[in-house]
């Protein structure tokens, strides 16, 4: 098995193939994540509006389709519907499939920590909202500077979570011709057909990165809790 | 309270199997169970056979494990790849009877009508020279496999760039290694491009996309030893074919069972319930 | 008291308010107006609608029907921009609502930051305009004058935050966040959160209700010298005593009206209504 390593990452420069896999798997998920984080908050602030006027409601409709719809088909099914056919559909044709899948990835996960995030403004003190608003602050103002913070806070080990399933979701990249940290791990094992080392390594390299996530996490959350003492 | 659930999980248990029993008794007999890689020609041609228990993987490779540990006791295949499986992996045989033949082709874009044209023409002229292409990888001469290095997509330059799709994860016909692309399809795909006058793009991506991605995102063609079927035609155009390839079974060195096989007959007599015995 | 009772201008004004919670009515048509300079206590039993009552004047509840006029406006009207009139009424909360994530002078500082800034980049935004008019026009507009950037408002805000922590002899609190303080820290500084405003009035909805007893005369204090200083005041209150001794004017308030109102003397020795001599004979 070591000379089987030695051969496929050394002598045939695997090792070289598999850091821009890995590169471009960091980056999907992690942007990925960022524009999930953008979207939920703003379609979980939608949702949690007080809604006697016909606005949020209607933009509450709204945003519950599109959670319905990105949480209700496979993430595999919505990228191959983006890249092969809606931009075909509209005439664009990309260099590569890195920013489709990062988008892709993006609005998806945004269905997901909608719902996480609302959990997570529904636990904060309403207090906290009542007390902005007497001060005179707006609704959104704060939402976005009080209230989204301390859901924030709270929902960190979920939104954690969501990271490591995302960053575990991108193998699926190589359906919009993007080579990945899994499609790279593959190609060593391709011209011999032997994929023991290739995949065990890959499950090693996944695993490394999820442990390497929930730290910080932990971190993150220790660090917040601390601030707060 | 648990005396309740474990009657109820053995209740359903039980269920389960008259269930599967009776499922079991509704299906004819299977003679074998023979491994397919998904989205193939040899796995549809697996499909028609009667008594024939299919099992599809993600790649030969998987099939031909499956197995050696006994899940499956044959794989399909076509044969230029069950050649390299059998080399690669050892305590693996080629039965030398051929199924089926298929034409490989060149998938290309029907709204580039002359495209093909050319193409086919450059598969006439360089007929020698894709022939010695052929030969080095079927007898395996590695030191004389020249990998093609491929430039980024640009859909600026879309009429100075051949990009070929392509499922690189099939020697002899297609491969990554060193970060450069190996195998038959892509040393012809290079000269399809040089000959063309254009910079040569490979987009890598899973088999199952590699037909229906030809026209869209800038694809011009796809080389992935696509075989030529009607279905396949009615989205692509494809060129005259420059590989005649035979589907054939690869099984383990140590099972004698098609050990006296002299024609097809006598191998699909052993594989499946032949027509006659209906 | 050594305070000088003058008959100021009304601060708030209002007239036949109701609020129905479906088809609960919980305020059924109420009259008050408020004084410049007026410390007002209610009083009532629980569920009278006390509360709610408070809590329309500075619309967090919307009232279901009647005015309520602040500043020349209607601020029941929903048409109304009631953050603008908010950041002139002040509130100060039986939980105290600190905001969690933010230090104590962040606290008290957020509000009047914000403000600050909006006004000013609304100034820049009509200037940009007008200099953009300007262009075509023959008798030049005169620009709004800009005397601060953000860093002086921030300066300024930080300024005084300062000093009304060191008011209440919490300048050593500045920088803590609000889960490491008392209850009674917290209330004063809910207090001048309201006060770093400069409120034309502060409603207090049951200030020392979620306090520790030993922690309520801190915030009472606070709440008497503000009462000195003229601040106009609407307390929801139980303690009586304060009541009694801080308010001009004490309302009683039971299903939904206000049944008796007079000054504090008047209404603890001398009650006339039923429902509040039951109601004083239970507390006092």
């Amino acid at each position: 098995m070591w000379q089987e390593f030695v051969k496929q990452f050394i002598t045939r420069k695997g090792y070289i193939s598999v850091l821009d896999g890995l590169v471009v798997t960091v980056e999907i998920a992690v942007l990925g994540l960022l524009i999930g984080v953008l979207i939920g908050t703003l379609i979980a602030v939608v949702r949690v509006m007080p809604k006697y006027k016909t606005l949020p409601r209607v933009l509450d409709k709204i945003c519950g389709c599109y959670v319905e719809l990105f949480r209700g088909t496979p993430m595999v099914v919505q990228l191959l519907i983006g890249y092969w056919v809606l931009l075909p559909a509209m005439d664009i044709q990309v260099n590569s499939g890195v920013p489709v899948a990062i988008i892709m990835f993006g609005l998806n996960s945004g269905a997901y920590v909608s719902e996480i995030m609302r959990g997570g403004i529904n636990s904060v003190d309403p207090g906290q909202m009542e007390a902005g608003r007497a001060v005179g602050l707006p609704y959104a103002t704060t939402m976005m500077k009080i209230v989204v913070p301390q859901a924030v806070k709270n929902i960190l080990p979920t939104l954690g979570n969501e990271f490591i399933v995302l960053i575990k979701e991108t193998s699926i990249v190589s359906f919009i011709a993007v080579t990945d940290l899994y499609k790279s791990f593959k190609q060593l094992g391709d011209p011999t057909y032997n994929y023991t080392v290739p995949y065990l390594m890959l499950a090693l390299t996944y695993l490394i990165m999820v442990l390497v996530i929930s730290a910080g996490v932990r971190a993150l959350e220790t660090k917040l809790k601390k601030s707060e003492k | 309270m648990k005396k309740i659930i474990s009657l109820l999980l053995a209740v359903a248990l039980l269920c389960g199997c008259a269930f599967t029993l009776a499922s079991c008794g509704g299906k004819e007999t299977v003679v074998s169970k023979i491994g397919a890689q998904k989205g193939t020609t040899s796995k549809m041609y697996a499909d028609i056979l009667k008594g024939v228990e299919v099992v599809t993987y993600d790649t030969f490779a998987l099939a031909a494990n499956a197995m050696n540990n006994g899940n499956v006791d044959y794989v399909i295949v076509d044969k230029t790849t069950g050649e390299a499986l059998c080399r690669e992996i050892s305590g693996l045989k080629i039965n030398p009877i051929a199924l089926s033949s298929e034409n490989y082709g060149i998938a290309i874009d029907k709204a580039q009508a002359n495209l093909k044209t050319q193409i086919d023409a450059i598969l006439a002229d360089k007929d020698a020279e894709i022939q010695a292409i052929k030969d080095k990888y079927m007898n395996n001469e590695t030191d004389k496999f020249v990998g093609v290095t491929p430039v980024a997509k640009n859909v600026d330059k879309a009429d100075q760039q051949l990009v070929v799709a392509t499922n690189a994860e099939f020697a002899p016909w297609e491969y990554k290694s060193e970060n450069k692309y190996f195998g038959i399809d892509m040393e012809i795909a290079a000269i399809l491009a040089s000959e063309l006058g254009m910079e040569l793009v490979i987009e890598d991506m899973d088999f199952d996309n590699v037909v229906g991605s030809v026209g869209k995102q800038g694809i011009d063609i796809a080389m992935s030893g696509i075989t030529i079927t009607a279905e396949r035609a009615d989205v692509v155009n494809f060129s005259t074919p420059y590989y005649t390839e035979s589907i054939v079974i690869v099984h383990k060195a140590a099972d004698t069972s098609l050990a006296s096989c002299g024609t097809v007959v006598d191998l699909l007599t052993v594989l499946c319930v032949a027509a006659e015995e209906e | 008291m050594e305070k000088e009772v003058t008959l100021n201008e009304t601060v708030l004004s209002v007239r036949g308010l109701t609020k129905k919670f479906g088809n609960l009515e919980v305020l059924r048509g109420l009259d008050l107006d408020i004084r410049d300079g007026e410390q007002i206590a209610i009083i009532g039993p629980s569920g009278c609608g006390k509360s709610t009552f408070l809590r329309c004047l500075n619309c967090m509840e919307d009232p279901t029907s009647g005015s309520i006029l602040f500043d020349g406006e209607d601020i029941a009207d929903m048409k109304v921009d009631i953050n603008k009139h908010r950041e002139h009424i002040g509130m100060v909360f039986q939980q105290f609502n600190l905001f969690n994530n933010k230090t104590v002078i962040e606290n008290i500082m957020l509000a009047p930051v914000y403000v600050g800034v909006r006004d000013l980049k609304a100034k820049k935004r009509k200037n940009f305009f007008t200099k953009l008019l300007n262009v075509f026009r023959k008798e030049k507009k005169a620009l709004l004058p800009i005397e601060t950037t953000e860093a002086q408002i921030k300066a300024a805000a930080k300024e005084k935050a300062e000093a009304l922590l060191h008011r209440i002899g919490l300048e050593e609190k500045a920088n803590v966040y609000p889960s490491t303080l008392s209850g009674g820290q917290k209330q004063r500084i809910a207090i001048i959160r309201a006060l770093a405003m400069n409120p034309k009035v502060i409603l207090f909805d049951e200030p020392t209700s979620a306090l520790d007893p030993e922690m309520v005369g801190e915030v009472l204090d606070l709440m008497k010298q503000l009462a000195r200083e003229g601040m106009t005041m609407i307390i929801v209150t139980h303690e009586m005593g304060f009541a009694r001794e801080v308010a001009d004017r004490v309302l009683f308030i039971d299903e939904g009206q206000i049944k008796e109102q007079g000054s504090p003397e008047e209404l603890f020795k001398n009650p006339k209504d039923e429902r509040l001599k039951e109601f004083l004979s239970k507390v006092l």
